[in-house]
């Protein structure tokens, strides 16, 4: 009888609390390795977006300083057209149109650059410059006047201009691959620390889950241990009660 | 009259607090399905944000080639065209130098002064067929760039909406998981007060 009272649910409820200890144990501990996994995860993404960042405030810098450059080759390459237009001889019309459009040009880089206009009409206006010398250019090519310098002092005036506009058209053509390419690697920074900003949310994303299992296997193995607890109880009251019955 | 309930083992009470817990249970697994789906949708938008970026970043190199080599061209074309032009004009004023009056007014240009001319109207117009080229590729890369922006804040949007979800959903479960442990301490409780019920009637007279 007393056998088949310590077989009953009292022992067993011990032995379940032990086994419930040993797996909550485990479970716990596995958990808490894969939180320090998470959080040295998180603090490394951290890491990585802070040096994406700046990086891309250097590319920044460095876009700013090849766009001073491209703006100056811009105003150069004006002032050169502009000089070798005004010797440049033959129609009167294409010469105000050449002169016209290497002074639009001009003008409106530095009314942008003092902020007397936006970008965007700047852009239009150097758009139409552009085209004014464009036409004055084909024209001349096509022979509509001729480009005639008379004096060897025109000439070298004109040719001087137009080497100095072909120096800093060139130029320009190095300063906007310069700038463009520091730009492309901002962004590309930026897209990088995007990309380890979103790793260190999912890291924190998995970081939380496995707190919230921790809890939830706290909870479940409180609750266990209260039932085995409420059961030993009610066993061992049952059992002195039994016994003090058969004693009569 | 009060052993039915007993001999049943669990008041109707327990009974039904027993039908909330799995209602809490059933509320606590939907909602974390939600998160879970609202974080996946996150983690896509994202996805496509710096994909979009990847994207602008492509196309900014690409346009820096094209017009950087587009105007590299022009300036070389425009020197050459400088240097056939200061030739042809060199001509011309030496032909001027050395014809009578009539001739100085509109100087002819030697065989060889024509090709200069001939060659530098070429190169000019090439120069400056480059330099529209470079223009026109930097609205049209501008115009793409514009577009990659446009996408990539459309794509940050969502994932601001999907994250509002997600964190919606956390709550919830939060409140499901609250609701669920209160709900046990009153199933406990209950099995308490049942068992002691049971031993007070049990106990002899």
């Amino acid at each position: 009888m007393h056998a088949n009272i310590c077989l009953s649910t009292g022992s067993i409820a011990e032995q379940i609390v032990a086994l419930e200890q040993d797996r909550h144990s485990a479970e716990v501990h596995a958990d808490k390795d894969f939180t320090e996994i998470e959080s040295n995860e998180a603090q490394r993404q951290h890491l990585e977006q802070q040096r994406a960042l700046a990086e891309a405030r250097e590319e920044a810098e460095s876009a700013s300083k090849w766009g001073s450059v491209l703006d100056i080759a811009k105003d150069v390459a004006a002032v050169g057209a502009v000089a070798a237009a005004a010797f440049t001889g033959g129609s009167s019309l294409l010469v105000a149109a050449a002169v016209m459009g290497g002074a639009g040009a001009l003008g409106a880089d530095i009314a942008k650059r003092t902020g007397l206009i936006s970008d965007k009409t700047a852009t239009w206006i150097e758009v139409g410059s552009a085209a004014l010398s464009g036409g004055a250019g084909v024209a001349q090519a096509l022979g509509a006047g001729g480009a005639e310098a008379a004096t060897e002092t025109a000439a070298v005036v004109k040719t001087a201009g137009n080497c100095t506009a072909a120096g800093a058209t060139a130029t320009e053509g190095v300063a906007t691959y310069g700038k463009n390419r520091a730009l492309s690697n901002e962004v590309s920074a930026q897209a990088d620390a995007a990309q380890a900003d979103n790793n260190a949310e999912a890291a924190w994303d998995r970081f939380e889950e496995v707190v919230d299992a921790i809890r939830q296997s706290n909870a479940t193995s409180a609750q266990i241990s209260a039932a085995a607890a409420n059961l030993e109880a009610a066993d061992s009251d049952l059992s002195t009660r039994l016994i003090s019955t058969l004693r009569g | 009259m009060s052993t039915t309930p007993i001999t049943l083992g669990l008041s109707l009470e327990t009974d039904l607090a027993i039908l909330q817990v799995e209602s809490e249970q059933a509320n606590y697994a939907s909602d974390s399905a939600i998160l879970e789906a609202a974080r996946a949708a996150k983690r896509a938008h994202d996805r496509e944000q710096v994909d979009d970026l990847r994207d602008k970043a492509s196309h900014l190199m690409t346009s820096g080639i094209v017009q950087g080599a587009l105007l590299v061209g022009s300036g070389v074309t425009q020197a050459l065209s400088a240097t056939s032009q200061y030739a042809a004009d060199m001509d011309r004023a030496h032909t001027a130098a050395n014809c009578p009056d009539a001739c100085k007014v509109a100087p002819t240009l030697t065989e060889e002064g024509a090709a200069a001319q001939r060659n530098a109207n070429l190169c000019g117009a090439a120069a400056k067929t480059l330099e529209g080229g470079s223009k026109a590729t930097d609205l049209a890369f501008n115009s793409i760039a514009t577009g990659d922006d446009a996408d990539a804040a459309a794509a940050s949007h969502e994932a601001e909406d999907a994250k509002c979800r997600a964190d919606d959903a956390a709550s919830a479960r939060q409140r499901d998981q609250a609701r669920l442990d209160q709900n046990i301490s009153v199933i406990e409780e209950m099995l308490r007060s049942d068992h002691d019920t049971m031993r007070n009637l049990l106990r002899p007279a």
